[in-house]
């Protein structure tokens, strides 16, 4: 547990994480609904936004904060939080800090923006309402799923513009985890794609299934996710979960062990047999242990192949036995007669 | 003379805490949730370690103020997240209202939570005052999550029960390598259904019965455990 695979990759903190806007505060791909809701704004209006969970509600609220934020005139408030009732009041008060709330001071001509308004009752509206009219509150967004519509009072009903969430393309998907990750070469676009169809076109599962992606593909050391692992993630998943131990643990086995006969493969092409099975043995149970490492013993194989096909031409059998001591030793007696650079090529090192 | 300072002990040994056995899948999954800022739940039966979880999460990430542990136990009815958390920076950040940052939440054998403090969790949560949320629990659908919390969920995991031979580890972390034969450890975590909580009790009571028969059979273990369910 002292390596996370996005540690590995190079980031900080989980670049997939769920909460909204998490890392960028310019969000992608709502100009539209951004455009439409400001425009609300600017003509004093009340904005409903309405849309299902998970599709960026709350990283648009996020947005028009950073847009009119700066001049201490929006005041956003998740009404989750909320007790009983909605204090506006407090809320009011609260952008002269301490002192607003001893002398009751209150700013005129505020921007709310309401997360999470499908908590408003009739009583909440009404209060709003008479702030509204006294123009403390120039306008408000209110912003969640299945407002009730039919408690808000009539008087507002006249200033309120409503606004539909539309779900992403699979375009914009692709632009918000680039924006994330950049161009990482863990995760190809065809990937990212299949992965925002798998997912019912939510940003936010999507964000969950590329996380458990890229989090397994590091762990199986693979430096590219192909279709076929994604195919082959997804059946796992949609399976009964087991609970057992054992099933749990072998299933990362054999796609190492495939890797493994490739390599022994190689060898065989080689044409050298293996001398020592404990150090063979050894290399095995190093490489189930870290299948990173694995390539670049690889490289390390190759290079150590072709030294001993340099040994085989110069004379002795091609195939290369640990008792015949005799051609070590010859073998070791050229080698030093001969100046480095005839042994090893030069592009091998440079 | 108390049973265990005849075996050489100052204090009682069974009560001490030892290392994590069993379940590492779990506790990897626990941490990886933590560093990476998700939302887990732990669901399984009652002694199967899920206090032990969130105990060796606090060891390996608390010290910096950060971890607010939260056992249902202790708690009344109404419980209100938002006291916790404000609570953390003192009076001084009651009164200004400092919210806290990055902080981790364990809540610990919740039955039920109520609509307002999943709410108040997913607004924390959301505004990246928590950081990372660890839940468990005996049953995860008489939680009664709402959809949109449910969403934000990364995994549900439930843990399974310790092997023999991981029983038997736990008992020679804590009382040595010579007190009891395996084979009897063992027969006592059979007889008490797999449970360690009730395993550790029980160990007590065979240890006390060993202070006075260095020769115990498993027969004399079994009918130590009819005596008690009489």
């Amino acid at each position: 547990m002292n390596t996370v695979w996005f540690r590995e990759l190079g980031f900080h903190n989980n670049p997939f994480s769920i909460k909204p806007a998490a890392f960028h505060d310019q969000v992608i791909g709502f100009d539209k609904i951004v455009d439409e809701i400001s425009y609300g704004i600017l003509n004093n209006k009340i904005v409903l936004v309405e849309g299902d969970y998970g599709n960026g509600k709350s990283s648009i609220l996020k947005r028009l904060l950073n847009d009119f934020g700066g001049k201490k005139q929006v005041i956003y408030y998740s009404c989750n939080r909320m007790d009983a009732h909605l204090n506006v009041k407090m809320l009011l008060n609260g952008r002269y800090g301490f002192l607003g709330q001893l002398f009751d001071m209150k700013p005129k001509d505020m921007i709310l923006l309401l997360d999470e308004a499908q908590e408003l009752r009739g009583k909440d509206y009404e209060r709003l309402y008479s702030y509204y009219q006294e123009g403390y509150i120039k306008s408000i967004v209110l912003v969640g799923k299945g407002i009730k519509k039919s408690e808000i009072v009539s008087g507002f009903k006249n200033h309120t513009e409503e606004v539909g969430m539309h779900k992403m393309n699979e375009d914009l998907a692709l632009q918000v985890i680039k924006r994330r990750v950049g161009e990482l070469p863990l995760l190809p676009d065809i990937v990212v794609r299949k992965i925002y169809q798998r997912s019912d076109n939510n940003v936010r599962i999507m964000l969950k299934t590329c996380e458990e992606v890229c989090k397994k593909a590091v762990e199986t050391g693979r430096k590219r996710v192909t279709e076929d692992f994604l195919k082959q993630f997804f059946q796992e998943k949609d399976a009964p979960v087991a609970v057992d131990k054992k099933v749990e643990l072998e299933k990362p086995k054999p796609e190492v062990k495939k890797e493994e006969v490739k390599v022994e493969e190689k060898k065989v092409a080689h044409k050298t047999v293996i001398i020592d099975r404990r150090q063979e043995k050894k290399e095995e149970a190093k490489v189930e242990e870290k299948p990173k490492a694995e390539v670049k013993k690889e490289e390390q194989k190759k290079e150590e192949h072709k030294v001993e096909e340099d040994k085989n031409a110069k004379g002795g059998p091609k195939v290369y036995r640990p008792d015949d001591y005799k051609m070590l030793k010859g073998s070791a007696e050229e080698l030093l007669n001969k100046q480095t650079d005839e042994i090893f090529g030069d592009e091998q090192y440079y | 003379m108390e049973w265990y300072e005849e075996l050489d002990f100052d204090e009682n040994p069974l009560k001490n805490e030892t290392k994590f056995v069993g379940n590492e899948e779990a506790l990897k999954e626990a941490y990886y949730s933590i560093i990476s800022g998700n939302v887990l739940v732990i669901e399984s039966p009652e002694g199967s370690g899920k206090t032990k979880i969130l105990k060796e999460v606090i060891r390996k990430f608390g010290g910096y103020g950060r971890v607010a542990y939260v056992s249902a136990k202790a708690l009344d009815r109404e419980l209100n997240i938002e006291h916790i958390l404000i609570k953390k920076n003192g009076i001084l950040g009651m009164l200004f209202k400092k919210d806290p940052k990055n902080m981790i939440l364990l809540l610990d054998d919740v039955e039920y939570l109520n609509a307002k403090n999943i709410e108040r969790i997913k607004y924390y949560y959301d505004s990246n005052h928590l950081r990372a949320v660890i839940i468990t629990t005996r049953s995860f659908e008489k939680l009664n999550l709402t959809e949109s919390m449910k969403q934000r969920i990364r995994k549900v995991i439930s843990l399974y029960p310790v092997s023999e031979f991981e029983a038997v580890q736990i008992f020679r972390d804590k009382m040595g390598e010579t007190i009891l034969s395996d084979r009897i450890i063992k027969v006592v975590y059979q007889l008490s259904n797999k449970n360690i909580q009730k395993f550790l009790n029980n160990c007590e009571q065979v240890c006390k019965a060993y202070v006075g028969n260095k020769n115990l059979t498993e027969d004399d273990v079994r009918k130590i455990f009819e005596r008690g369910v009489k």
